[in-house]
């Protein structure tokens, strides 16, 4: 057996290290942490976002309505807001504007002490140069900006767009990312992308910044309105795992974060900490992807089955067990709070198995019928229980794994004839209504259409008065619950959690937005 | 070994287009779900389309790769198609953070490892089982668990560590000690279970052999047969499972950069990956496939220094 005097030494180094190593970093745990862990004492001041990752630039031509608007809506001025108490579409940089009879000019006047964070001001040239850029270039808003023309400046404070037809959505979007301001000849700079002169509250600290990690946002003195802005510094951390934004907010490194229906009590935990639920954010709605009958599935070209499969939904049993409460159950996708959407219509279709049987017989299918449907990520949680509602009136569900990243593509095939899918709610009403037009993407990649909705479609893009296009908006939802032309299931919440001095403003269906977060008592 | 050295970097560059040609050509099948996640869900096929021209993604694939070759050997490996930061930068930006937490935790997993295996091959008995113990843990106790152990315990429930995050060296040393040491407690934890095993095997081994017990009747102290003689012989395996750790715990990195929400290269690697975001994906592949060839080489050379046959080869 060896005896060796030098182990007994690398012992007694080893616990000379571990002491050496321990006691400095014991020491600095009660000093108040270092400058990267916000605590909730410094929360009146400092906004600590710990948000899932989503795609980040701040090129205004590919800038998109995701959690990254935390980001780039404060870097760039935008020319409207969607109020957080109302959700009403409300002029910002533009103090005004108006269309022209046809729907196809807009003018749009903007307010005096716009800055630039060089200090220059910005002017009605820099919005129209930045509203064609984003028109002319391949990218996320030339796809949702499909009606511009172009933009000009008719003096220093009027921009005047032109559209190829009226699109009624777009003074919504002047409040999105299609109404941001970026200077003119800033527009074609390199890194524009990662480094802009932004026209917003608040600058970004490119030093303090990583990109797609840590985004640190330092509040502008010369900002026009920097009282309604109450944080000086927003750092907005990009983290990708629920369980680690979690953990961050409980270890106070951020004092706001979404959390999970799983997670609210170990929010609520936290001392002083608020769980706020925001209504109908998304909408999962099983759609027909064959309403023309000419797959070897063609069941659903029937309306009968198609409303068979609405009364065999259980909505409120999915809402409250299967989703804990944080959903509300729905037959319609228009956003709830606004005006289109109809209470009425939700009686349309209750939990009727019976009635689901009866209507597939009186269709053809008294024995019910077998139909692949597509798993994901997304629709595993609800799989077992779909399964088991309809497979309860005859209809067999075949769930078929598919890659997530290729979901748009392979629902574009038009390879199945049901697809659960999980929309984000707005509560702009064309979005929605585009949904049942042959412009539904992979919500219709059929293209389906009949008579009535081309009808109601004209009336839509026709109806510049926007009380009177309400009832335009009404029509179509009412003819889309009635004919079944999908199956929505629930309207989901989001929850964020928020520590003590920190609020948050209950509000859904509207574009992500710093205003969302205040201080507590101001 | 010059020779050798050359020879083993040509098969690498080899290996690097290989792995990077396969790894398009998988990514390939993917191009426009890229494009459609970029262009968000009110995208048209025809803005697809027309995006993906723009992109240059609907060339032929050899021209694409090409093109993607010619500039990576020049270092320039594009730029994110989602966060429009540049890859190289970008890559080399998230490879420190995950090297500030593999290398130490492969350093002190190494000394604790040799410091564990002599000790249980010298001394068999408790140390000895205490030992096999240390490294049965490492082998069960999955690293993710450990990590979220540590991060319940030290951050959320006493606040002396970050939860999550990552302190610059150059902002903050201590701030860098602090979000570094957790992350490092894993990896060592899951390095020490094969090194340690490894070691202790080894030296076992050696010890028994007939020079051993030569140089013991020769009077050799304990201390210098263990440390100069076995150990060194010991050591050529040890350091062959401690390159092969380098690389298993530079994946482990993936799932604890995830849990500690550290901007390093595993957690950039798989969230570039749920995004197919094709120019990072290439610059995080070409970055592994140097990484491991260079890891290799080095053990290679360092094993020849131990053991003069391993030169031969």
């Amino acid at each position: 057996m060896f005896r060796l005097p030098v182990l007994r030494r690398f012992r007694i180094g080893a616990v000379v290290a571990a002491i050496a190593v321990a006691l400095p970093l014991a020491a600095c745990s009660t000093g108040g942490g270092s400058s990267d862990s916000g605590s909730s004492s410094e929360a009146t001041d400092t906004l600590n976002l710990a948000i899932p990752p989503s795609a980040l630039t701040l090129d205004p031509a590919q800038m998109q309505p995701t959690n990254s608007r935390y980001i780039w809506g404060s870097i760039y001025e935008s020319l409207a807001y969607w109020d957080p108490q109302t959700g009403a579409v409300t002029p910002w940089a533009a103090k005004g504007w108006a269309y022209s009879p046809d729907g196809k000019t807009l003018t749009i006047q903007l307010r005096d002490g716009l800055t630039f964070s060089d200090g220059s001001a910005v002017l009605a040239s820099d919005v129209a140069a930045t509203i064609n850029r984003s028109v002319n270039t391949s990218g996320y808003i030339q796809s949702v900006d499909t009606a511009v023309a172009s933009a000009e400046a008719s003096d220093d404070k009027t921009v005047l767009v032109h559209f190829k037809y009226y699109d009624p959505k777009w003074v919504s979007l002047m409040g999105r990312e299609v109404g941001v301001i970026a200077k003119a000849s800033n527009l074609n700079s390199p890194d524009i992308a990662t480094n802009p002169i932004g026209s917003g509250p608040y600058t970004l600290d490119t030093q303090a910044s990583v990109p797609g990690t840590k985004y640190v946002l330092r509040k502008r003195k010369d900002y026009w309105d920097a009282e309604s802005f109450p944080f000086s510094t927003i750092n907005v951390n990009i983290v990708n795992d629920p369980t680690a934004q979690l953990n961050a907010f409980k270890a106070g490194q951020a004092n706001a974060t979404i959390v999970t229906s799983q997670q609210v009590s170990g929010a609520k935990a936290v001392e002083g900490a608020t769980v706020t639920q925001v209504d109908a954010t998304t909408v999962y709605w099983l759609l027909f992807l064959d309403k023309y009958g000419k797959s070897s599935n063609p069941e659903f070209k029937d309306v009968r089955v198609r409303q068979a499969v609405n009364y065999a939904l259980d909505r409120d049993g999915i809402a409250n067990k299967l989703l804990q409460g944080h959903a509300t159950p729905t037959d319609q996708v228009f956003f709830p709070s606004r005006d289109v959407f109809d209470k009425d219509l939700e009686q349309k279709y209750p939990y009727d198995p019976a009635k689901a049987k009866e209507l597939l017989a009186q269709a053809g299918y008294p024995n019910g019928f077998t139909i692949e449907i597509p798993s994901s990520q997304a629709t595993q949680q609800f799989e077992p229980t779909l399964s088991q509602e309809l497979g309860a009136v005859g209809i067999t569900l075949k769930w078929v794994p598919i890659p997530e990243s290729q979901t748009a593509s392979i629902i574009l095939t038009g390879q199945y004839q049901l697809y659960l899918k999980q929309s984000g709610i707005v509560s702009d009403p064309y979005t929605a209504a585009l949904y049942f037009t042959p412009d539904g993407g992979t919500v219709n990649p059929e293209k389906y259409t009949d008579p009535t909705i081309t009808s109601i479609y004209d009336k839509i893009t026709t109806t510049v008065d926007p009380k009177q296009s309400i009832e335009v908006y009404k029509e179509l939802n009412n003819y889309a619950v009635d004919q079944a032309l999908a199956a929505p299931v629930t309207m989901t919440a989001a929850l964020w959690a928020t520590s003590q001095g920190v609020t948050f403003v209950d509000r859904a269906g509207l574009p992500s937005d710093i205003r969302q977060f205040g201080v507590a008592g101001k | 070994m010059l020779l050798y050295a050359l020879r083993r970097l040509g098969i690498g560059v080899v290996l690097a287009v290989l792995v990077t040609f396969i790894t398009y050509l998988l990514l390939s099948t993917s191009f426009r779900d890229m494009v459609s996640t970029l262009l968000g869900p009110d995208a048209t096929p025809d803005s697809v389309t027309g995006r993906l021209h723009d992109l240059g993604y609907d060339r032929p694939l050899v021209v694409q790769y090409g093109d993607w070759l010619a500039h990576a050997v020049r270092g320039d490996l594009g730029t994110s198609l989602f966060t429009s930061q540049a890859v190289a930068p970008a890559v080399l930006s998230h490879m420190v953070v995950t090297m500030s937490i593999v290398l130490p935790g492969l350093a002190i997993a190494l000394i604790l490892s040799v410091i564990l295996g002599v000790w249980a091959a010298s001394r068999s008995g408790a140390p000895d089982r205490i030992a096999q113990g240390i490294s049965l843990v490492g082998h069960v106790v999955p690293a993710l668990l450990t990590a979220i152990v540590l991060v319940v315990v030290f951050a959320v429930e006493l606040k002396i560590f970050p939860a999550t995050g990552y302190v610059q060296f150059g902002d903050s040393p201590v701030g860098w000690l602090r979000s570094t040491t957790l992350p490092v407690v894993v990896l060592v934890v899951a390095g020490m279970a094969a090194i340690t095993a490894q070691v202790r095997g080894s030296m076992i081994d050696e010890l028994g052999k007939d020079y051993v017990r030569t140089l013991r009747t020769a009077g050799l102290p304990s201390w210098s047969i263990v440390l100069k003689h076995a150990l060194r012989n010991a050591g050529s395996p040890a350091l062959t499972v401690t390159s092969l750790q380098f690389i298993q715990l530079f994946s482990h990195s993936v799932i604890i950069e995830n849990v500690f929400a550290l901007p390093g290269f595993g957690s950039f690697a798989f969230t570039s990956a749920q995004s197919i975001d094709v120019p990072v994906i290439m610059g995080v592949t070409i970055v592994s496939v140097v990484l491991v060839t260079v890891v290799n080489l080095i053990a290679d050379i360092v094993n020849g220094y131990l053991n003069p046959k391993a030169r031969l080869h």
